[in-house]
């Protein structure tokens, strides 16, 4: 490690934390995807990617979401996307048992979530009450609500016909990956880089007071990104009813602290101010093929978690390694 | 860009490409059937029972044997396991569903790709599963545990119940057949309660405790899953109640072993997991060999013969097994 | 120009503890907080009484006392974890940890002193595992303890996963279900766990620099506090409280199983939060920290008595909070508003 470090970063990468981070975690990719082979015979065979791939949408953009709730500072944190989906999901199955059409149901479920992520934001960024906080204490209504209500027991009736999004694939590359999750993804990516709401996003995770005397709108961007990321969850509870074709009351549960990991391993700073979507993805790709390839060598979920608290602790200490790389480089 | 951050990227790049070659030609298939199991969770010991008794059928008929579960009762968390069995072209995938609808589609697709799939434990109806390796019917386990709470206090009394997450239907099947039996049966029991705890037995102390306060003429505690077993039985040794309160539950007998003895828990419901897990796997070989199943059959290595339920497609190792201070001590599990 | 010694409290120390004791209950921002608990605890007991005969007894509340007693200790601790800036979401990982220590200690019949210290000791090494991520490699504490709960859980089940372990002997039995002097046993415990951090907290310089750092950790470094050591204490502290809860929940069920410790932190935090402190650190009560305990079992207790649903508890106690919250934030913002220009 040494001896790479030695090496200046290209002056873009010194430039951009950002990049030399993707890099790094294209190359923990890459390396992962290479040792594969070695870990089961079974992983680069044409069923393998459909199969991986299927696990990732409904991660992906409660990942995103909470990276985008986490850069705009404040710090930004939400326990409760969860929580949302599970909501959310029994919501559409709800409607459509009661006869609602499926396309109707789905818009009214984007509502809820909408809905429901701006009673967060409105926690946080207009009565001031720490995110963590707020969302810990919409976690225990939202899912506590979703538990009750139905008493435990999944909803189903859904149409055979809603399958289409989360259980065909196009090419091996399931429907929802490239309907929902890839033009989201860019939306997103775009909005964070080329659009005036990115930077005043990052410039209001770096510095709030700084941001403010600017003119940049801190509370209402803040409150939008909450709900924005209710509306994520939402779209990731359609995602899953589609591909189950049942809603759970606990669809959600443990997906907020997966989501956490996956923004924080994708480059995103806990405290704001930095973070991105390639990243984000990136984070996502390694964390599946890391347990779908566990999995097909037979090695137990238990070892997994393990392996996800490591690169966890890894990639986060990673940052600081980086950082003295890029201040060496600069001199 | 400087030479460096092109050659590492292309560099990992074309290593993976190599390897890929390399992975594609290694995958060679072994000639042994090879089956699998995926339980509700990993890590309790009901299941560890039941991989036992697997892995002596599979060394006994000659497959190779795998079992693999969730660290929670997560419904795609078992899912993701039981696409990996599939994908990686096992013979048989045999699984206890945590939720029947999250695995429909992927049973489907499985019976599709030409692999064998049976259900162990718990059903999953309206799937393609081909037969369902039972314990016992989860009817009989219902009326079991009813019947014989009955025949220790009466056929009159309040029986409060506890449970683990409301989202696990077998568990949720079991209540639903207690309550049958009382309400057809024995129209005197009264069940006062059903709670569900968060899987611990701290929570399951709690309840049981908070139950004998509300009815304080309480006469039985079942705790229907096994992680709710040490709680009861300690909350009613705690409350010093024994004797007063019977406590019962489907628990292994290890975890029940010292409450039985002590009189908190005067017998428990199960049934040899080990046979259960030894059973599948000989279905499993049945299957694949292409052999019939069918009626009463004599299984190679167990004691008593099973039956095979035709209309549900139903193979069933037998009628539930109660265990007492008798006979807790002849089982390890 | 203050001397640091002064600042580390040298002269503080010299005046008599009591002054220091009036001083901090008088100005504490955290009293109203802890009436409101109070009133709260009082209206939900009465509206519980009201609901059920067999709420108001005393062999009620002993048993709430009873199954609060975990909570209560891991609480504490959490408590001062949080004023000073820190979290751990990973607690109840470290509490199974410390349980499979204590069960195996058991198992291989060491003598019941060298079982406590065991662990303890192994709680305490987890705390501080957690407390060097945090201050020496700054990685931001609900990632470190993130982490390492997903690390432990894994220990967890690939040493028990197979086997729980069950029937350990009742040796320390007294601790759960005894009384002294007719005292039950959990209300001591709490007394004693509880009495010894705030003394330390509000009696000896460690508690000033807890809440230094919770304020401001660069001015309190800048004091001269030494940050990397109180922090790794602190978490340390935590972790050791988690043994010891441990303990008690090995010696009241005898048994350690795959869930022990789910759902611990998030109620742990839920509890410290109610009870006033807040998470962007500097302000906390033990007391209410302790309110808050209560005011959770006697919930869940009451609900269980009223025959209320059990799913319904996560809801109401979320509800609480969110109401706690946003009262609190509602009269802070009017507060503003009213006091400094702008």
């Amino acid at each position: 490690m040494t001896s790479a470090f030695a090496y200046p970063l290209p002056r873009s990468m010194v430039r951009s934390p950002l990049a030399l981070r993707v890099l790094c975690l294209a190359v923990l990719l890459a390396s992962i995807l290479a040792i594969m082979p070695f870990v089961s015979p079974f992983f680069y065979q044409a069923s393998t990617l459909p199969f991986l791939l299927k696990y990732v949408p409904v991660l992906g953009l409660l990942g995103m979401g909470q990276a985008l709730v986490m850069i705009a500072g404040g710090p930004g944190i939400d326990l409760s996307s969860g929580a949302i989906l599970s909501l959310v999901g029994l919501a559409i199955a709800a409607l459509v048992a009661g006869g609602t059409p499926v396309p109707l149901a789905c818009l009214a479920g984007l509502l809820l979530g909408a809905g429901l992520g701006a009673v967060n934001g409105t926690l946080i960024a207009f009565l001031g009450i720490p995110s963590l906080m707020a969302t810990l204490a919409t976690l225990f209504v939202f899912g506590g609500l979703a538990v009750a209500i139905t008493g435990g027991v999944p909803l189903t009736g859904l149409p055979a016909s809603f399958g289409w999004l989360g259980q065909a694939t196009w090419a091996g590359i399931p429907v929802s990956l490239i309907v929902v999750l890839l033009p989201v993804a860019v939306l997103l990516h775009v909005m964070l880089t080329r659009t005036t709401i990115g930077s005043h996003m990052i410039a209001a995770g770096n510095d709030e007071a700084a941001a403010r005397l600017l003119g940049v709108q801190v509370d209402r961007l803040r409150f939008a990104l909450y709900v924005l990321n209710g509306t994520l969850a939402a779209l990731g509870a359609i995602i899953l009813l589609s591909w189950l074709l049942a809603a759970r009351p606990d669809a959600g549960m443990g997906f907020e602290l997966l989501a956490i990991t996956i923004a924080v391993l994708g480059g995103t700073h806990i405290f704001g101010g930095e973070g991105g979507i390639p990243g984000t993805i990136l984070a996502i790709l390694i964390i599946t093929v890391l347990q779908v390839g566990l999995q097909l060598a037979n090695i137990s979920p238990a070892w997994q978690l393990g392996i996800v608290g490591l690169l966890l602790l890894g990639g986060v200490g990673l940052n600081t390694a980086l950082e003295q790389w890029r201040s060496r480089s600069r001199s | 860009m400087s030479r460096l951050s092109t050659a590492l990227p292309a560099t990992s790049f074309l290593a993976a490409t190599a390897m890929l070659a390399i992975g594609i030609g290694q995958a060679a298939h072994a000639d042994t059937i090879r089956v699998a199991f995926v339980p509700q969770i990993q890590g309790i010991p009901y299941y560890v029972a039941m991989e036992n008794g697997a892995d002596a059928a599979a060394a006994e008929f000659d497959v190779e044997y795998v079992q693999q579960g969730p660290t929670s009762t997560n419904a795609v968390d078992q899912l993701r396991i039981f696409e990996s069995f599939v994908n990686q072209g096992f013979d048989v995938v045999a699984v206890s569903p945590v939720d029947v609808a999250t695995l429909l589609p992927a049973i489907a697709a499985a019976r599709e790709a030409g692999v064998h799939v049976i259900t162990s434990d718990a059903d999953a109806p309206g799937s393609e599963r081909e037969l369902f390796v039972a314990q016992a019917l989860d009817q009989d386990l219902g009326y079991t545990v009813m019947d014989e709470v009955v025949a220790r206090i009466g056929e009159e009394g309040k029986v409060a119940i506890v449970s683990d997450a409301p989202t696990i239907q077998s568990l949720n099947n079991w209540i639903a057949f207690i309550q049958e039996r009382a309400e057809t049966t024995y129209p005197g029991i009264e069940i006062v309660s059903v709670d569900h705890t968060d899987g611990t037995a701290a929570r399951a102390f709690q309840f049981a405790t908070d139950a004998m306060t509300r009815h304080p003429d309480l006469e039985a505690i079942i705790g229907i899953a096994s992680t709710t077993c040490p709680g009861v039985a300690q909350a009613v040794e705690a409350a010093d109640k024994i004797g007063e309160v019977i406590t019962t539950g489907y628990c292994s007998p290890n975890t029940a072993r010292e409450y039985v003895k002590s009189g908190a828990m005067p017998f428990t419901v199960l049934w040899s997991p080990y046979d259960l897990g030894y059973l599948t796997v000989w279905a499993a070989r049945q299957l694949v060999d292409g052999e019939p199943i069918e009626g009463q059959m004599t299984v190679p290595g167990l004691a008593d013969p099973v039956t095979f339920i035709e209309e549900d497609q139903i193979l069933l190792l037998g009628p539930p097994a109660v265990f007492t201070a008798d006979t807790i001590d002849d089982f390890d599990f | 120009m203050t001397s640091t010694s002064e600042v580390t409290g040298a002269g503080a120390a010299a005046s008599a503890p009591a002054a220091a004791w009036r001083r901090a209950i008088l100005r504490s921002p955290t009293l109203e907080r802890e009436v409101a608990l109070v009133l709260a605890l009082a209206v939900t007991i009465l509206i519980f009484a009201n609901a059920s005969p067999h709420f108001l007894t005393a062999g009620n509340a002993v048993q709430i006392l009873r199954v609060s007693v975990d909570l209560a200790v891991i609480s504490a601790g959490m408590t001062l974890l949080i004023i000073m800036g820190g979290i751990d979401v990973g607690v109840g990982g470290i509490l199974a940890v410390s349980a499979i220590f204590i069960g195996r200690a058991y198992q291989i019949d060491l003598p019941v002193p060298l079982v406590v210290l065991i662990g303890l000791s192994a709680g305490a090494l987890l705390g501080a595992v957690n407390g060097l991520l945090c201050a020496r490699l700054r990685i931001p504490p609900i990632i470190a303890t993130l982490g390492t709960m997903y690390i432990w859980l894994a220990v967890l089940f690939l040493v028990i996963g197979g086997q729980w372990i069950a029937g350990l002997p009742r040796t320390l039995g007294p601790l759960v279900n005894g009384s002294v002097f007719g005292v039950p046993a959990p209300l001591v415990v709490v007394a004693v766990v509880y009495g010894g951090c705030a003394i330390l907290l509000y009696g000896l310089p460690f508690g000033r620099h807890i809440y230094a750092i919770g304020c401001n950790e660069t001015a309190a470094r800048l004091a001269g506090i030494d940050v990397v050591r109180v922090k790794v204490t602190t978490y340390a502290l935590l972790g050791g409280l988690a043994g010891f809860a441990a303990l008690l929940y090995v010696t009241r069920l005898r048994n350690v199983e795959i869930n022990i410790g789910t759902n611990l932190a998030l109620e742990a935090i839920a509890a410290t939060i109610l009870g006033g402190a807040s998470i962007r650190g500097g302000v906390g009560s033990l007391l209410g920290t302790l309110l808050g305990v209560f005011f959770i079992k006697v919930i869940q207790n009451g609900l269980v008595l009223a025959g209320v649903s059990s799913l319904w508890e996560r809801v109401i106690i979320g509800s609480v909070l969110l109401l706690v919250l946003v009262v609190e934030a509602v009269r802070a913002r009017r507060g503003r508003s009213r006091g400094a220009p702008g």
